[in-house]
């Protein structure tokens, strides 16, 4: 099977990252795989006002501050919850060495479309944008969550869900437009 | 109590696939072939910095607070060290943070995991990215001993 090409020239990157040093590294990577823009963060503050200028079509962002608080989480939220759509519905890999059950789960809630363990080498970033390209799923308004759906599966399940669940797995339900749930 | 549904389901913007998979492009072996490439250039600058780093860390541990501000400049290291393709350097940092996670360690016994660890990531960092796993581990169970 022949590998899944990318063309990331027309795309635009931003990167929230604490870690200065690892912004040149992003750069240096992204620049290598054809990237058109890429903007580096260290703040999440600063991350919302390059968020709403330059309107990426992804972002990578750290979930922990310095002091260990789970900002990123926020920042997802935030954005999830406040901007208008197309924004809100940008991907956002959350990313972090904490990986625990309960930060990935929480990162998940917050609206992430995946979670990237920390460290991770130049393969690991290519492939996850690869991943996030092709695993799309639909986008959900509810009161108590705006995300990507998170339902994946339903193991166990008879109902007419697997078998949504199944479409949705092979992109099927894509373009089909989907009705209120 | 209203019919609307509580809960919207929005087709996803379609924008970031229409852009990417136009079918031209790089494939994963090509993206990270020119990343590799892109990356050598710096790659002295990070070992030599990263070396730097340990050996300040290590120096500097006196209380609990150094520890967890060391815990930070340890994971800034394993970050770029992956990065750069420093698998076995990365992994030794990443496991020093296990170790020093341990509450029944205390500053003495500290203070040997940093400097057992630092040296080994250091001695991973001088053998360049073909490091051997095996001998740096080999390395950090002697020293941590």
């Amino acid at each position: 099977m022949s590998e899944r090409r990318l063309d990331l020239a027309q795309t635009s990157v931003l990167i929230v990252e604490p870690n200065v040093r690892l912004h040149r590294v992003y750069r240096d990577a992204l620049t290598a795989f054809g990237t058109g823009r890429i903007s580096t963060v260290p703040d999440w503050d600063g991350a919302l006002a390059r968020f709403t200028e330059e309107r990426p079509h992804l972002a990578f962002v750290e979930v922990l501050d310095e002091e260990r608080r789970a900002v990123g989480l926020d920042w997802i939220r935030r954005v999830r919850r406040d901007f208008p759509f197309p924004s809100r519905a940008v991907p956002i890999v959350a990313s972090s060495a904490l990986t625990t059950s309960k930060t990935v789960c929480e990162a998940r809630n917050a609206g992430a479309n995946d979670f990237m363990k920390k460290p991770f080498g130049v393969g690991d970033l290519f492939r996850q944008i690869t991943r996030v390209v092709e695993f799309v799923r639909p986008f959900v308004v509810d009161r108590a969550y705006v995300g990507p759906c998170r339902r994946t599966q339903a193991e166990g399940h008879q109902g007419p869900e697997r078998r949504y669940a199944k479409q949705l797995r092979g992109g099927s339900i894509l373009g089909q437009g989907l009705q209120p749930a | 109590m209203t019919d609307q549904p509580n809960t919207l389901l929005y087709d996803p913007d379609p924008t970031l696939r229409r852009l990417v998979l136009s079918g031209g492009g790089v494939t994963e072996t090509e993206a990270v072939a020119r990343a590799d490439a892109a990356l050598a250039a710096s790659r002295g600058a990070f070992e030599a910095w990263a070396v730097g780093r340990l050996a300040g860390i290590e120096a500097k541990i006196t209380s609990e607070e150094h520890a967890a501000r060391n815990a930070i400049a340890l994971a800034q290291v394993r970050d770029e060290a992956m990065l750069y393709r420093h698998e076995a350097a990365a992994r030794v940092v990443d496991h020093l943070n296990v170790a020093l996670s341990d509450p029944n360690a205390d500053m003495a016994r500290r203070k040997k995991l940093f400097r057992a660890h630092a040296l080994a990531a250091a001695h991973a960092l001088a053998q360049g990215p073909r490091a051997s796993r095996t001998d740096i581990d080999q390395l950090l169970a002697t020293l941590a001993a």
